[in-house]
């Protein structure tokens, strides 16, 4: 570590002490996070015990039963099992429509928010942050207590005359989606907004001098300026949406199970399988990192340009 | 004088080239931001004309509504009352991308995701010329303004001076009517400075393009413009040549801030309204040309150099410190009755007398040499 940084005598002189005040930070980071993932990665390799606890003996079962099946005597020539992969592909597909409405939402907000007078900004940003002020939990039940069928907001509807019968959107991909965009939201907001304070408006005109329209200063300037905070914004909704089970759970019942809810019944539920749980989140870390991945390499990529 | 001819070809905004000699008229153009007890006059009441292949230059301190007047050309702001014309057209109707007008802002304004070459083209990218005729006229440009060996580099990768260049050739791609440029030279370093000052006349010339040019810098002004307008709070002091400004400044601001000069009251005690006769201290009396207006008293300027100082000069007086600065000597004196005044001296003259702070001499000046002034 030392020999990386410009070896003059000073640096030299400190080098024992560096390594002292680096020290509560490798701690934190070793026991809050290389620990709880390596307790994890042994567990997926472990083998279950019928009341749920695990033996320590080791085993490829639990990632077996999530890529193969073998048929219901395990005797048959294996084939990919789909049962798994399916939930996860939903769980991507569903995580990356939240981005996307959230990206959609938030970068106006962003947009408005930073565009305001300095004096005004931490008002709006305070009120984006409120909600967070309430459990997550608590937010979710309260969102399936307004949407469900007899909930406010059908009977508003039907009041007014816009609905004859009530709207079903509990228990639906839509109700899905609506949890996740209301828990990340401001996720994608925050950043975007850092990015967006930062932009020099002067480029704006530079552009409009130069005989853009406004739609293509925001394609050609402001977007691509802004980038990183958009994706940052993207990453940190796209990431916990994937790993979501609250709003899945509660709103989206048990036809819209996302990874999340799978990896939280193994733990928790009575069927409980801890090796297998272990192992799922052990694949969703691998999917999350190779994104995370291929975004650092195209930065690095961007930067050297 | 190829480039010349192309450029003068050109047509945007329904703007065409008539045979009036005005390509910028400013009528009556007030400015004011925010309002009641907040408001503040940026302009007031300005008026003048920018004639075609002119490069013509906004002077004044710092605050005096420079870049207030060059936004509203440009079109990011709006008048509070008053009209630009642009060839005769009223721009008021015309949104900023579509004025025939470039700009090279005061901080350049690069993007940074384009290179060197996207910067410079993107003018023409936007007014949907064909990818050759881009690329043949950013490589025009980037001869023109010495920056071939950069096209692929992004802003972040130059120099101060570089990126200056390319705000410049970004802003001439798109062969301009006009040509808005706000201090583009304040942040380079004076070598540069110089160097770019030649540069940019030359390219004016050369495209025949209209300039505008902002500064708050004198000599900038004096040795590039045609023509300079001189602003001082939001109002239009004088407009003239670079020798009528510095030679005949219409009034204390100017003179003051025009070069440097020597700013004394005097009575008038006689003579016609166009050559007063005036008495400065010492009770020394002269005819001199200037308007008085029918005034009791007045301010005149003697500019440094055209005092001379020596041991019989007319008005007796005590020198009281030397500056030297190279070329010349600033000899800071004081009359008998207090007044003080600096005297410029050439250095290594073959009459070189030595003063020094504490001699008693004397100083001459020709009547000619004295501008009475409007206060
Ligand atoms: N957006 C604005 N809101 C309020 N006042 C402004 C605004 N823009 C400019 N002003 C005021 O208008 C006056 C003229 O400003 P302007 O920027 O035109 O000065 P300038 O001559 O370009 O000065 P400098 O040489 O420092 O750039 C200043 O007093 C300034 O405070
Ligand atoms: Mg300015």
């Amino acid at each position: 570590m030392a020999g990386q940084l410009p070896s003059n005598d000073d640096s030299a002189a400190f080098a024992p002490a560096r390594v002292w005040l680096m020290l509560p930070t490798w701690a934190l980071i070793g026991f809050f996070l290389l620990l709880p993932v390596l307790l994890m990665l042994v567990y997926s390799f472990l083998t279950k015990e019928f009341r749920g606890g695990v033996i320590w003996e080791f085993s490829l079962e639990s990632y077996d039963r999530f890529f193969l099946d073998r048929g219901l005597f395990g005797d048959e020539p294996p084939k990919i099992e789909w049962t798994y992969i399916g939930i996860f592909w939903r769980s991507a597909w569903q995580a990356g429509l939240a981005t996307l409405l959230c990206l959609l939402v938030g970068f106006p907000t962003a947009w408005f928010i930073a565009t305001r007078p300095p004096q005004t900004r931490s008002i709006w940003l305070f009120l984006v942050t409120i909600p967070y002020w309430v459990n997550l939990l608590i937010r979710t039940v309260s969102m399936k207590f307004l949407i469900r069928d007899n909930g406010p907001v059908n009977e508003l509807l039907m009041a007014l005359g816009v609905l004859d019968a009530p709207f079903t959107m509990i228990n639906t991909n839509f109700a899905v989606q609506l949890g996740l965009f209301y828990s990340y939201l401001p996720f994608m907001v925050l950043p975007i907004y850092a990015a967006v304070e930062r932009y020099n408006f002067a480029l704006t005109e530079a552009a409009a001098d130069l005989y853009a329209t406004r739609w293509v200063t925001l394609w050609l300037i402001v977007i691509p300026v802004v980038r990183p905070g958009i994706i940052a914004g993207s990453i940190l909704v796209f990431v916990p949406s994937l790993g979501a089970f609250l709003a899945p759970d509660l709103l989206g019942g048990a036809k819209n199970w996302m990874i999340g809810s799978l990896i939280e019944d193994q733990f928790k539920g009575a069927a409980g399988n801890w090796p297998f749980g272990a192992a799922v989140a052990m694949v969703l870390l691998s999917v999350v990192l190779v994104v995370l991945f291929i975004y650092a390499r195209s930065q690095t990529r961007a930067g050297a340009r | 004088m190829q480039l010349r001819h192309r450029l003068s070809n050109t047509d945007r905004g329904g703007i065409t080239v008539t045979s009036s000699t005005k390509a910028v008229e400013i009528v009556g153009v007030h400015k004011h931001f925010g309002a009641g007890a907040h408001k503040a006059v940026a302009l007031d009441n300005i008026n003048l004309d920018v004639r075609d292949n002119e490069f013509f230059t906004l002077l004044g301190p710092s605050g005096c509504g420079k870049t207030t007047l060059l936004r509203i050309i440009a079109g990011f702001e709006s008048v509070s009352d008053g009209d630009v014309l642009l060839y005769g057209k009223r721009l008021a109707e015309l949104a900023p991308n579509k004025r025939p007008i470039n700009t090279v802002f005061q901080n350049y304004a690069l993007f940074p995701h384009f290179s060197v070459a996207e910067n410079v083209g993107f003018g023409l990218r936007m007014l949907g010329k064909s990818k050759s005729e881009i690329d043949d006229r950013v490589k025009e440009m980037l001869r023109l303004t010495q920056l071939q060996a950069m096209a692929e580099r992004k802003p972040s990768q130059l120099s101060g001076g570089q990126q200056q260049r390319v705000a410049l050739a970004r802003a001439l791609a798109p062969a301009p009517k006009l040509l808005l440029l706000d201090e583009p030279l304040s942040a380079l370093d004076l070598k540069l400075r110089h160097q770019m000052r030649i540069e940019l006349k030359q390219i004016q010339q050369e495209t025949g393009i209209t300039f505008v040019f902002v500064t708050h810098d004198q000599d900038e002004a004096l040795s590039m413009s045609d023509r300079i307008a001189v602003m001082s709070a939001g109002k239009l002091q004088q407009v003239g040549t670079a020798e009528e400004i510095y030679e005949a400044p219409r009034n204390r601001f100017v003179a003051d801030f025009i070069g440097e000069t020597n700013l004394i009251d005097a009575d008038i005690v006689g003579g016609t309204e166009t050559h007063p006769r005036v008495r400065i201290a010492g009770g020394i009396e002269m005819d001199v040309a200037g308007v008085a207006g029918g005034a009791r008293s007045a301010c005149i300027s003697i500019r440094p150099e055209r005092i001379t100082l020596s041991h019989d000069g007319r008005l007796p007086c005590v020198v009281d410190k030397l500056v030297y600065l190279g070329t010349d000597t600033h000899y800071h004196v004081r009359l008998g009755d207090g007044t003080p005044m600096i005297v410029r001296r050439q250095n290594g003259g073959s009459d070189a007398t030595a003063f020094r702070p504490g001699d008693t001499a004397g100083v001459t000046f020709d009547p000619a040499a004295i501008k009475v002034l409007a206060s």
